[in-house]
């Protein structure tokens, strides 16, 4: 069996889990630290999702994170996402 | 032959079964909606019976508060690195609704492989830089997507909801026809051409967990058959999991290709 072959075989695994190590470190980081300051409250990722769905989430000239839609129910998460 | 179009007949079977199953849950309000969540899917969150975010709107939005979306990317990175395409071929509900319009006819357009790389300038054009540098553009993916048209502008406009019929309807509605008659005259041509999530995904196939592999002592590349066999018009052994094998299997039921781990 050609060395390089042998060598793409050992390489290959190692790669497969310091990439899953990575994404799973993504998520893990995310959940745990991850905190936005929307309108100068801290909010989670998944909710800045939520939020960026129904067009409530957008930087103001200052660059800060606001919500337009705070008066709304839910700070704008119930509005129908994103009219297309 | 005639075994071989039995076990890929056995194979569409089971793979639309998965597609249908996975449409359902992704499409119905089983649950209360968790958009807070994407499923590594192409769909639309828009989609009034939508259950979760599509991961393509969600790096859009992020790139258009300027943002790093850091769930999203870590399940489509793991989902690729377990699979690469395989959610291509097995999950995508735009991908079944192409699977069946490619029935239609047996007369099909060959994609010049160039073209597939379109997928990539999608990505890095309309899905990141348009959003980042004009949030307020009409021109980003989410408002063209051909998913989008289909499952929230034209159930919207069905229900009252679109209340303008202006130049972007129109153009949307066009890129959808477009996309559906591209579907028609070839397999999955969105997906080998325009899909953003397709080009995210590609990326992995080379040496993703679960890929395909060669088990056939015999098996050289002057025999066709699996070529013959596959939708995505590549030679499954000369281009061994490349980047266009959306892993349908449909080549496995040559017995000279395997998915494995090794």
């Amino acid at each position: 069996m050609p060395q390089s072959y042998q060598n793409r075989q050992i390489v290959r695994p190692i790669i497969l889990v310091v990439l899953s190590l990575l994404f799973v470190g993504l998520i893990l980081f995310s959940a745990l630290k991850v905190k936005y300051q929307l309108d100068d409250n801290p909010t989670s990722e998944p909710k800045i999702t939520q939020l960026s769905l129904t067009d409530s989430v957008i930087r103001n000239e200052q660059g800060k994170l606001i919500n337009p839609n705070k008066s709304q129910p839910g700070g704008g998460a119930d509005r129908d996402a994103c009219p297309t | 032959m005639g075994s071989i179009i039995e076990r890929i007949k056995k194979l569409t079977l089971w793979r639309y079964l998965c597609q249908l199953t996975s449409t359902v849950i992704i499409s119905l309000p089983f649950f209360p909606a968790m958009r807070q969540f994407c499923v590594p899917a192409f769909h639309c969150h828009s989609c009034p019976w939508s259950m979760f975010a599509c991961p393509i709107g969600v790096i859009a939005n992020f790139a258009q508060i300027r943002l790093f979306p850091f769930i999203t990317v870590g399940i489509l990175g793991l989902v690729g690195t377990f699979g690469g395409r395989i959610i291509c071929g097995w999950v995508c509900p735009f991908g079944l609704l192409q699977d069946l319009l490619g029935k239609i006819t047996r007369a099909k357009v060959r994609i010049p492989y160039v073209l597939t790389y379109t997928k990539y300038a999608v990505l890095i054009g309309l899905v990141l830089l348009v959003p980042y540098s004009f949030p307020a553009s009409d021109y980003r993916f989410c408002r063209l997507c051909p998913a989008g048209t289909l499952e929230s502008t034209i159930p919207r406009a069905f229900l009252g909801e679109v209340t303008t019929f202006g130049f972007n309807f129109f153009l949307r509605i066009a890129i959808l026809a477009g996309v559906l008659l591209l579907a028609i005259i070839s397999t999955r041509g969105f997906c080998r051409t325009l899909c953003p999530l397709g080009a995210i995904f590609s990326i992995f196939n080379k040496f993703s967990v679960f890929r395909l592999k060669v088990t056939h002592p015999k098996c050289h590349a002057g025999c066709t058959a699996c070529a013959k066999v596959c939708p995505v018009q590549i030679h499954p052994v000369k281009q061994l999991n490349d980047a266009e094998c959306i892993r349908c299997l449909d080549c496995t039921a040559t017995d000279h290709i395997k998915l494995g781990t090794g």
